[in-house]
């Protein structure tokens, strides 16, 4: 332990975490996040269903994080299996092993935990005394490049369902069901997908020839969805970490799902309806939190966090609670038309230190066809109230690479970046040169279950030529241009909307040495060309444009999107038609996640 | 509004010994406000609460001689004050005890003039009992003790041997040895337990290391300290 930086990243031992007997419980449960302590700790549904299991006397759950590269090598040198922190048993020592899918390029992490565990990669590999790998998050939406490796994943909302997926198991194994019977049983679930029951048929140029499913599977699994959050679960307790992690607070969500349309934004679609919880219930959920953690801040979690409709009257409850104590309270997310500097200062604590606003696109034109209907104008004037308010340093979030995007769209990101600094320089009189303004860019993945599900991705040339566009441009005093490693960013579209064949390429690229791939210093492009090219597939394979009636690797599985909504909004697209947002009831947009799941939006009175 | 101070000894021990000194700080800063003790805050917009701390302890040694200083704005039996953060810390951590001391106070840094750390020793070469009692006292008359010291500017030789003030041997019936030392804390300054880890490497290998003491002295102030 000595050996390794950070080492109280794998000691666990932290306030509130839950150490039960071992041998005194039905099933045992590893929830693993595929990235290292800092961050996976930072994430609030692992969180969730951590205590969720833990408050179930009949089962355990403990933690387990990507070991850091230095903690590898300590392993594989001394052969110690990957263990978890609180009671340091090996990995397959358990009876599931939960990973969280929450972005494509952490997958070759999820190989490499597996592996260190001594756990075998691929599902035909294992036995019955192997743990089930089971997974969960956004990635479920479309696992199809991991299905040799996991045995089951849950689409949607994980609280519920994990208790049903482990009263099952429970049974079965109490009946010695082999794991085969087992997987049938939890077949029956809501949001259950057991990858093995269904075939996957493809023609010579790696499209999809026929996906059908092997009874008693459904043909189309549909997500898991809780239709009140206000009566959703909440835990008790929560855990406290040592080690600094990325996001060192307590978090509660205000709602989920958003009405905002976004057609390039994967949550925005996958999460609806949207749900507002309760007032009183965040409020009575945050006192109890940080009396009982001791959190210097706590952080209201949604997609859109200014769209609660009750938010003011919110801010002003927590902030004569927590102001006292010296407790700040933070709100990500954080839409431009949304903000006001009252809003923004009260949440930042009074501190200006930056601010991030997403126009995501250069032209309103652009922005139209994303359905992000934002005016120059609207982004103009929040840039002037931020500077009046007393903040000096702006960023400007944007992607390249959108649908319909032309070289005018992107000198509409240098002109925009431009006048806000000259609005900025202007409020600041002497003190313009202080100003800073920060273009940061990166790469449009289509991804499933989206409007532009269909469309192409950009090239890695294209990507460059259009990032060198905006670099030769960007330039002079005040000004800054940050981007994102385009390979990465066609790494991430390759895995996105990948399908089964893509399975060999991951093995092969983890095999090769791949890991910590979304870290641009520790990505390996080469070794990922490599890997694709040694299994005989092509990025290029995944990137492209599919047509509308292509069978595509995810239709199996439903958001409860109709696939005709998301057609017409790609049309809509093309038109440059905007989609109002459907918070008021009457511009329901039928996208059918409502009707299809028997639920309904909730939304607080405002 | 008033100010009280109070004095708080606390151990590391077990896992805990591999969180650092920031770790800690930020884990003391929780359990005060999960205490819900009237902690004096700093002003600003991000108010901390008032506390000092002694000497950083390096990670990987357990301790039974932390220390550090609050500052409540009302004035509580020291008991309560106890008893508070012993319900309230994170695993590892143990209040030893509390003591209310002046407002005026010098700060524990400046106070701690020694430092005390016990070693467990396992030989790596067949030394008998005798040998390793020479051992010691030939390292002890040495005139000089060069270790090699990272700073901000790449590394430094320093001759630590002023700074080495005692050390005591215990040879346990299950070969394990006892290496107890006093160390000098103070701008002229320490012996770090990696320091001793690098003068014994040849011979001995640290098992476990701990802080078991430090010596507080009342400079400049006529207050009594504890």
């Amino acid at each position: 332990m000595e050996r390794v930086e950070k080492p109280a990243r794998y000691i666990g031992g932290e306030l509130n975490a839950v150490t039960k007997p071992w041998t005194e419980v039905r099933l045992r449960v590893a929830l693993a996040f595929p990235d290292i302590y800092e961050i996976g700790f930072s994430h609030l549904g692992l969180r969730l269903l951590y205590q969720r299991i833990n408050d179930h006397p009949a089962y355990l759950a403990e933690r387990v994080y990507a070991p850091a590269k230095d903690m590898e090598e300590e392993l594989r040198k001394t052969g110690l299996p990957l263990f978890s922190l609180e009671t340091r048993h090996p990995l397959n020592q358990f009876d599931v092993v939960g990973f969280t899918l929450q972005y494509e390029l952490s997958y070759t992490n999820i190989l490499n935990m597996m592996n260190l565990a001594g756990i075998p990669l691929k599902r035909e590999e294992r036995g019955e005394a192997d743990p089930l790998i089971i997974g969960g998050g956004p990635g479920s939406f479309n696992p199809e490049p991991l299905t040799a490796f996991f045995d089951l994943f849950l689409l949607g909302e994980g609280e519920d369902a994990i208790l049903e997926i482990l009263a099952s198991m429970a049974k079965a194994k109490e009946n010695a069901l082999s794991k085969q019977e087992m997987k049938k049983e939890l077949l029956k679930i809501e949001g259950v997908y057991v990858p093995e029951f269904y075939t996957v048929e493809y023609e010579q140029e790696g499209k999809i020839a026929a996906l059908y499913p092997v009874p008693p599977a459904p043909p189309v699994v549909a997500k898991r969805i809780l239709p009140d959050l206000t009566t959703a679960y909440l835990p008790e307790k929560d855990l406290v970490p040592w080690v600094e992690p990325v996001h060192d607070r307590a978090m509660v969500e205000l709602f989920r799902g958003c009405t905002r349309g976004c057609r390039f934004c994967q949550a925005g679609m996958i999460y609806r309806p949207v749900r507002e919880r309760a007032p009183a219930v965040l409020k009575d959920y945050l006192e109890k939190i940080i009396a009982q953690t001791g959190y210097e801040e706590a952080s209201l979690t949604s997609l859109s966090s200014a769209d609660y409709s009750q938010i003011n009257e919110l801010l002003s409850a927590l902030t004569d609670c927590f102001s006292p104590q010296g407790v700040r309270l933070s709100l990500p997310s954080l839409r431009i038309d949304s903000f006001s500097p009252e809003l923004a200062a009260r949440f930042q604590g009074g501190r200006k230190v930056g601010l991030t606003f997403a126009p995501e696109a250069g032209t309103e034109r652009l922005r139209r066809v994303i359905n992000k209907n934002l005016t120059d104008a609207e982004i103009l004037t929040t840039a002037r109230e931020a500077f009046a308010a007393g903040w000096q340093r702006l960023k400007l979030y944007f992607m390249i690479g959108l649908p319909t995007e032309t070289d005018p769209d992107l000198e509409g990101i240098v002109t925009l970046a431009r006048q806000v600094l000259t609005i900025g320089r202007d409020l600041n009189g002497k003190k313009a040169g202080r100003v800073q303004v920060t273009v940061s860019v990166s790469t449009f993945v289509p991804k499933p279950h989206t409007p532009f599900q269909w469309r192409p991705q950009i090239s890695l040339a294209e990507t460059e030529r259009r990032q060198n566009f905006l670099r030769e441009r960007l330039v002079g005093r005040g000004l800054n241009f940050s981007w994102h490693d385009p390979r990465l960013s066609q790494m991430e579209g390759v895995l996105s909307r990948g399908d089964r064949r893509l399975g060999n390429a991951l093995a092969k690229a983890w095999e090769l040495g791949c890991s910590f791939d979304s870290w641009p210093d520790q990505f390996r492009w080469d070794l990922w060309q490599e890997a694709m090219a040694v299994t005989g597939l092509k990025m290029e394979e995944y990137t492209r444009a599919r047509a509308y009636d292509e069978i595509l690797p995810w239709d199996h599985l439903s958001a409860g999107l109709k696939k005709a909504y998301l057609q017409s909004e790609d049309q809509r697209a093309e038109q440059g038609q905007t989609t109002p947002d459907c918070r008021p009831r009457q511009n329901c947009s039928t996208c059918g996640v409502c009707a299809s799941l028997n639920i309904h939006p909730q939304l607080l009175r405002r | 509004m008033k100010k009280i101070k109070y004095r708080i000894r606390y151990s590391k021990t077990g896992v805990a010994r591999f969180t650092s000194h920031l770790d800690v700080l930020r884990a003391l800063s929780r359990t005060l406000r999960r205490a819900g003790l009237p902690v004096a805050l700093s002003s600003g917009f991000n108010p901390k609460p008032q506390m000092a701390f002694g000497p950083p302890l390096p990670l990987g040694v357990e301790s039974e001689a932390e220390y550090f200083d609050l500052v409540l704005t009302t004035s509580l039996p020291e008991e309560e004050v106890a008893q508070a953060l012993k319900q309230n810390l994170p695993p590892g951590l143990t209040v030893l005890n509390v003591h209310k001391i002046a407002p005026k106070t010098p700060s524990l840094m400046s106070q701690i003039t020694s430092i005390y750390y016990r070693f467990l020793l396992k030989r790596k070469r067949p030394l008998t009992d005798g040998q390793v009692e020479e051992w010691f006292m030939a390292l002890w008359s040495r005139p000089q003790l060069i270790v090699t010291k990272k700073t901000k500017a790449g590394e430094k030789e320093v001759d630590i041997r002023s700074l080495w003030q005692g050390y005591e041997l215990t040879v346990q019936t299950d070969g394990l040895i006892i290496f107890r030392v006093k160390v000098a804390f103070g701008p002229e300054g320490t012996i770090r337990p990696d320091d001793f880890g690098s003068l014994l490497a040849t011979t001995f290998q640290i098992e476990q290391a701990r802080r078991t003491a430090v010596v507080l002295e009342a400079k400049g102030s006529r207050q009594k300290v504890l």
